[in-house]
C-alpha cells in the first residue's frame, strides 16, 4: 500500500498568476450608466443568511460589503430576522454604515448622514422544499411537462397522477390526503385539445381538497387547457386558493413554462410567509419581490446570456451548489433553461447521492487512501450537520469529492433540459456554455480557486472555449432579485470583478490522439509584442500566463484533428483578456478516464492538480 | 453571534405540543397526568375512498343526484346499505359496497372513505397536560432531565435505565447484554455491530441510546422495534462527557425515550427525558446561545468530534490545517489519559460547534 501523502501540501501554495483580479467581462463590456441609489441584498438559504452592500463610487457601481450568519427561519427560531439581523450587523461593522434602524427596521432611503440604503432585494431558499403533486394527462406530454415545471423551483414532487397511472381515479384522493402536499400543479389537453379527461381530473382533485382541512389545502396552479381555466377556477375556487397560467404544453410538440414558474415562485415565497415569522416584514421591505434563489439566479444568468459576446453560439450556463439543493440554469440566447434539484447538494441534499450514486462515483475522485465506511459515515453527518466545515486534509478531499459528485450529477439530469440543437464540440458532449458561472459553499470556500477551477473542469468537463467565473460571494441571485428594481445597477455589478472572479480561459479540446501527443499550437500574442508559442498534449492540463487585466490574442491551431468546436482540425484565434489562471488548457479528453488503481489514480490526480502550480 | 444549542439539562421545563394529522377526538383533560406512551388523543385514518357513480347507477341526470341521496354527508354506512334511490314504477337504488363514510357528492357521484384505520396519537413525553387542543390534541409538559439525540428510528419507550457504557468511548458488545435487564432502556457507546441490535430485541429490553452508529447499522436499526436514539452521529465518535456523565449517573431511574426522526423543518428531533420533580423555579432551555470565551461548546466534526470544550479565544478568520479559511476559536478540550487529565487547545471553526447545555 501507498503512503498516503497529504494531498494539500501540494495543493494549496498555489497562486495566481497576476497581481490583480480584474474581470474579463469589464474589460468587454461597456455597462450602462447608473449614477445613484445604493442596494442592500439579503439572501436567506437554507444554512446561511447572506448580506451584502452596493453601492456608486467613483461614478460607478461596486460591491462594498458582505455579512453572513446562520438562518434563523427554520427551528428554532421559525423566524427570519435574527439571521438578517446578524447578517446586516456584520455589513454594519465592514461599511461603517447603519443599515437597521432601532425598530428592526432598515434604513430605506438613504439618509443626510449617508446611513441606509435605497433599495433592498432579498432572496430566499430555505427547506423546506413545497411538497408538490403533479396533475397531467400523459407521461410523455403534460404530465412530463408539469414535471417540468415543479422542477424549476424548490420542490419535492411527492406524487404523480397522471391517466397512465394504475390507480383508479378515487385513489388520487388516497394520494393527495396522505401526501399533505402544499401544492398541487396541474396540466392536461392541448389548447383545443382534451377537455373531459382534464375535467375528471379536476374534479377528483377538488374531491380530495374538499376532504382536506380548510387550513391545510394545498394551493393550486392550472396550466393546463386554456379553454377550460375558466371552468376549473370556479370549481377549486370555494376550496382554496387558485392561479391560473397559461397552457405549459399548448401543443404537442411546444412547453411553455415561463408564467406558470412566475406563479410557482409566488406560491413558494405565499408558503414560506405563512409558515416562517419575519418573511413577510422582509417582503414588504423588497416591494413585496421576495424571490426564491433558483429563480433570481436564472434571470441574472439569462441576463448575462443577453450581454455577452459570443453567448448567442455558445449557451450561458450557471450552477449553484446548495447544502438542500442545485440549480443548474443554463441560458441559450435568453432562452432560460432552469432545473432545481431539491434531492442534490452538499448538506441535507446528499441524500441524492447516497440513493442515486456509487461509492466508486465519489473515490475516483479522491487521491489518497479512504475507507468507504468512512465516506459512508461522513455524508450521513454532513446530512445531520450540513452547516460545518471540513477540517483535515482528508475531510477537505473528501468533501470535495463530493461536490465533484453532486455537481456532475446535476448536470447530467439537466442536460435533456437543454435544446437539442444547441452547439456543442461533439454529440454526447455538454453543450458549449461561455461563460460558466459557478456560486456554492464548496466552491467559493475552496483553500484556492484552483481547486475551485479544478471541481468544475471535473465535474462538467466542458468542451471548446469557455471562461469560468466564480461568485466568491453568492451575490447572482441577489442581482437577480434586484434586477427588477434597479436594473442600470445590476448591469454595472455583473461586470465587477468583485462580483464574479474571472478564472481564466478554458480550452477543452477533443481529440482521438494517443497519451502525450502534441493535440494543439497555441502561439500567443501579448499586448507587449511579445509572442510564445505552446504544444499541448494530450493528456495534460497546461496552463499559460496571461497576466490579469492584460490583453492577449491567442492563435489556436489544433493537430492530429483535434476539435475545439469549430470542426475537427479547424483552428481560430480568439481576443483574451487575462483572468486569474491566464489560458487553461485542459487536454484531458472528454470524458475523464480515472483509473481504479489507487496508486494510478492518486499519481494522475496529484499530476493535473500540479499543472495550477506556479511556474518555478 | 448566537449559536444553536444541543440540550443536555440535568433539569429544565419540556414542554411537547401534540397534534393529530386530522381532527379527532382528544382523550385527556388540562391538568391531567399522562405517561409518555399513554395516548391521548384519537382519529380516524382513510386511506381508501370508492367512487360511486349515483348518476348512471340511477339513470338520472348529474344534478338530480342530490335529491336522491337516502344518506347524509358523513354518515357511517353498512356493506348493502341504499346510497340513493329513484322512485318509480321500477325503483332503482345505488347500495354501498362497503362498510364506511359518505364524505363526499358532486358531478353526480358520491364517494366514500373506507378501510378506516385508527390513529393514536402518545403523549411522547410524561407530564402534565398543559393545555388542551380542541379536536386536535394538547400540550404536555414536565419538568425533568433533556437529552438530545441527531438520529433516531421513530418509536417511543419508556423504561428503567441500564447503563453498560463504563466509559464515552465504550465499544457496545453482546457481552453487554443482560437478560435480567429486560424491560429497560440499555445506555452504550458506539454500536458496529448488528447482533447487539438483534438482541435486544431477543432479551425484550425497551429501547437503546447509542452515541454512535456504524452506518451499515442505520438500515437495520431503523427496522428494529424498540426506540434507538444515537447523540453524536455515524461512525466512531465519542459521547461528549456532559451526555455521558448525566446517563450514566441515572442508571435504574425511569427514562422516556422518543427516538423520533431528525426533522429539520418542524426542529423536532430524538430525545430522552428523564422526569425530576424540580424545587423552587425551574429554569427554561435556551434555543440559542451567544458565544463568548468561556462559553461550552460541542465539537460536531473531526478532529475531536463529540467533545466538549470551553472557549479560550475568539480568533476571527484562520486559516485551518487544511487551507480553509473560516471564522474560528480555540477551544480547551480536556483529555482524561489513565488518572490524569491533559488539557488540549484546539482550533475549531464556529460552523463546526453548538452550544452545550
Amino acid at each position: 500500500m501507498t503512503e498516503a501523502k497529504p494531498f494539500f501540501e501540494e495543493f494549496d501554495e498555489i497562486e495566481a498568476l497576476g497581481d490583480t483580479q480584474e474581470n474579463v467581462l469589464a474589460e468587454e463590456l461597456t455597462a450602462p450608466e447608473y449614477r445613484s441609489g445604493s442596494l442592500l441584498n439579503l439572501d436567506i438559504g437554507a444554512v446561511h443568511t447572506r448580506a451584502s452592500l452596493f453601492d456608486i463610487v467613483e461614478g460607478r457601481a461596486r460591491f462594498l460589503a458582505a455579512g453572513r450568519a446562520f438562518t434563523s427561519a427554520g427551528s428554532p427560531l421559525f423566524d427570519a430576522s435574527e439571521g438578517m439581523r446578524f447578517a446586516i450587523e456584520r455589513v454594519e461593522q465592514i461599511s461603517g454604515r447603519l443599515l437597521i434602524a432601532e425598530d428592526g427596521r432598515p434604513v430605506i432611503p438613504t439618509n443626510q448622514q449617508g446611513h441606509g440604503v435605497d433599495f433592498m432585494a432579498s432572496t430566499l431558499s430555505i427547506d423546506p422544499p413545497l411538497k408538490t403533486v403533479v396533475v397531467g394527462l400523459l407521461d410523455q406530454v403534460s404530465l412530463a411537462s408539469v414535471t417540468h415545471l415543479a422542477k424549476t423551483s424548490y420542490t419535492e414532487v411527492v406524487a404523480s397522477i397522471g391517466l397512465n397511472n394504475a390507480q383508479k381515479p378515487e385513489e388520487y384522493i388516497g394520494i393527495i390526503q396522505n401526501t399533505r402536499p402544499d401544492l398541487i400543479l396541474i396540466a392536461g389537453g392541448t389548447d383545443k385539445g382534451a377537455t373531459q379527461s382534464v375535467l375528471r381530473l379536476v374534479n377528483m382533485i377538488g374531491m380530495a381538497l374538499y376532504l382536506l382541512p380548510e387550513e391545510s389545502r394545498p394551493e393550486v396552479i392550472y396550466a393546463g387547457n386554456s379553454a377550460l381555466a375558466k371552468q376549473v377556477e370556479r370549481f377549486i375556487k370555494p376550496l382554496t386558493t387558485i392561479s391560473l397560467a397559461p397552457n405549459i404544453r399548448p401543443a404537442l410538440t411546444t412547453e411553455r413554462l415561463g408564467p406558470a414558474q412566475s406563479l410557482l415562485m409566488d406560491t413558494f415565497r405565499n408558503v414560506h410567509i405563512n409558515r416562517v415569522a419575519g418573511l413577510g416584514e422582509i417582503n414588504s421591505w423588497c416591494g413585496n419581490n421576495l424571490m426564491p434563489t433558483a429563480h433570481a439566479f436564472g434571470r441574472v444568468v439569462r441576463f448575462v446570456s443577453k450581454i455577452v459576446p459570443g453567448a448567442n453560439r455558445s449557451g450561458v450556463l450557471g450552477i449553484d451548489l446548495g447544502a438542500s439543493s442545485v440549480t443548474v440554469a443554463a441560458s441559450f440566447d435568453g432562452d432560460l433553461r432552469l432545473r432545481v434539484f431539491s434531492n442534490l447538494g452538499m448538506g441535507e441534499g446528499l441524500t441524492g447521492i447516497l440513493e442515486h450514486s456509487q461509492m466508486e462515483d465519489v473515490i475516483r475522485w479522491i487521491p489518497g487512501e479512504v475507507s468507504k465506511s468512512y465516506i459512508l459515515d461522513y455524508i450521513q453527518n454532513k446530512i445531520i450537520h450540513p452547516g460545518t466545515l471540513p477540517v483535515t486534509p482528508r475531510d477537505l478531499y473528501l468533501e470535495q469529492a463530493l461536490g465533484r459528485e453532486v455537481l456532475s450529477r446535476a448536470i447530467q439530469e439537466a442536460l435533456p433540459s437543454f435544446p437539442k440543437d444547441a452547439h456543442r464540440v461533439e454529440q454526447n458532449t455538454l453543450p458549449t456554455f461561455d461563460p460558466i458561472v459557478v456560486s456554492g459553499g464548496v466552491l467559493t470556500n475552496a483553500p484556492s480557486p484552483a481547486h475551485s477551477l479544478l471541481m468544475v473542469l471535473d465535474a462538467l468537463q466542458p468542451t471548446g472555449i469557455q471562461r469560468v467565473l466564480l461568485d466568491t460571494n453568492h451575490l447572482m441571485p441577489g442581482l437577480g432579485a434586484a434586477a427588477a428594481v434597479v436594473p442600470g445597477l445590476v448591469s454595472q455589478l455583473i461586470l465587477d470583478p468583485t462580483v464574479l472572479l474571472n478564472l481564466g480561459f478554458v480550452i477543452s479540446p477533443l481529440a482521438r490522439a494517443r497519451e502525450g501527443t502534441a493535440i494543439l499550437r497555441i502561439r500567443v500574442q501579448y499586448q507587449s509584442g511579445y509572442e510564445s508559442t505552446v504544444n499541448v498534449h494530450q493528456g495534460n492540463v497546461q496552463l499559460i500566463p496571461i497576466p490579469t487585466g492584460q490583453r492577449a490574442r491567442v492563435f489556436i491551431d489544433p493537430l492530429h484533428r483535434a476539435n475545439i468546436g469549430f470542426g475537427p482540425g479547424k483552428g481560430t484565434s480568439i481576443q483574451v483578456v487575462g483572468g486569474l489562471f491566464g489560458l487553461v488548457v485542459d487536454a484531458r479528453g472528454r470524458p475523464l478516464k480515472i483509473p481504479d488503481d489507487a496508486t494510478k489514480r492518486r499519481n494522475l490526480l496529484l499530476k493535473w492538480q500540479s499543472a495550477f502550480k506556479r511556474p518555478s | 453571534m448566537l449559536l444553536p444549542v444541543s440540550h443536555v439539562l440535568p433539569l429544565t421545563v419540556i414542554e411537547r405540543r401534540r397534534l393529530l394529522p386530522v381532527a379527532g377526538t382528544v382523550l385527556v383533560r388540562s391538568g391531567q397526568e399522562v405517561d409518555a406512551t399513554e395516548v391521548i388523543a384519537t382519529a380516524d385514518i382513510y386511506a381508501e375512498h370508492i367512487s360511486l357513480d349515483i348518476a348512471r347507477g340511477l339513470g338520472v341526470a348529474k344534478n338530480k343526484v342530490p335529491g336522491l341521496l337516502r344518506r347524509k354527508i358523513g354518515e357511517e354506512i353498512q356493506q348493502g346499505d341504499v346510497i340513493a334511490s329513484r322512485p318509480g314504477m321500477v325503483t332503482r337504488t345505488v347500495r354501498a359496497p362497503k362498510d364506511g363514510k359518505l364524505v363526499a357528492v358532486g358531478g353526480g357521484q358520491a364517494l366514500m372513505q373506507v378501510s378506516r384505520t385508527p390513529y393514536k396519537l402518545q403523549a411522547g413525553i410524561p407530564g402534565k397536560v398543559f393545555k388542551v387542543e380542541a379536536d386536535y390534541g394538547a400540550i404536555i409538559r414536565m419538568t425533568g432531565a433533556w437529552i438530545q439525540g441527531v438520529w433516531g428510528n421513530g418509536r417511543l419507550e419508556t423504561g428503567g435505565l441500564y447503563v453498560a457504557a463504563d466509559s464515552p468511548e465504550h465499544v457496545v458488545s453482546v457481552r453487554d447484554l443482560d437478560p435480567s435487564q429486560r424491560g429497560q432502556v440499555m445506555f452504550g457507546g458506539h454500536c458496529a455491530n448488528g447482533e447487539v441490535l438483534e438482541g435486544i430485541y431477543q432479551i425484550k429490553m425497551k429501547g437503546l441510546i447509542l452515541g454512535s452508529l456504524s452506518t451499515r447499522l442505520r438500515p437495520m436499526a431503523a427496522q428494529m422495534p424498540y426506540p434507538i436514539m444515537v447523540l453524536e452521529g455515524f461512525g466512531n465518535i465519542p459521547i461528549n462527557e456532559v451526555a455521558y456523565i448525566l446517563l450514566s449517573t441515572s442508571a435504574e431511574r425511569s427514562i422516556t425515550l422518543n427516538a423520533a426522526k431528525y426533522d429539520r423543518a418542524t426542529g423536532e428531533r430524538p430525545e430522552a427525558v428523564i422526569p425530576v420533580t424540580g424545587q423552587g423555579e425551574v429554569p427554561m432551555p435556551l434555543q440559542l446561545a451567544p458565544l463568548d470565551v468561556g462559553t461550552r461548546v460541542h465539537i460536531l466534526r473531526d478532529p475531536h468530534q463529540g467533545r466538549v470544550g470551553t472557549v479560550r479565544r475568539i480568533l476571527g478568520v484562520t486559516r485551518l490545517e487544511n487551507g480553509l479559511h473560516a471564522d474560528s476559536v480555540e477551544v480547551e478540550i480536556s483529555t482524561v489519559g489513565g488518572e490524569e487529565e491533559q488539557e488540549e487547545r484546539t482550533v475549531v471553526p464556529l460552523a463546526n460547534l453548538e452550544v452545550i447545555g
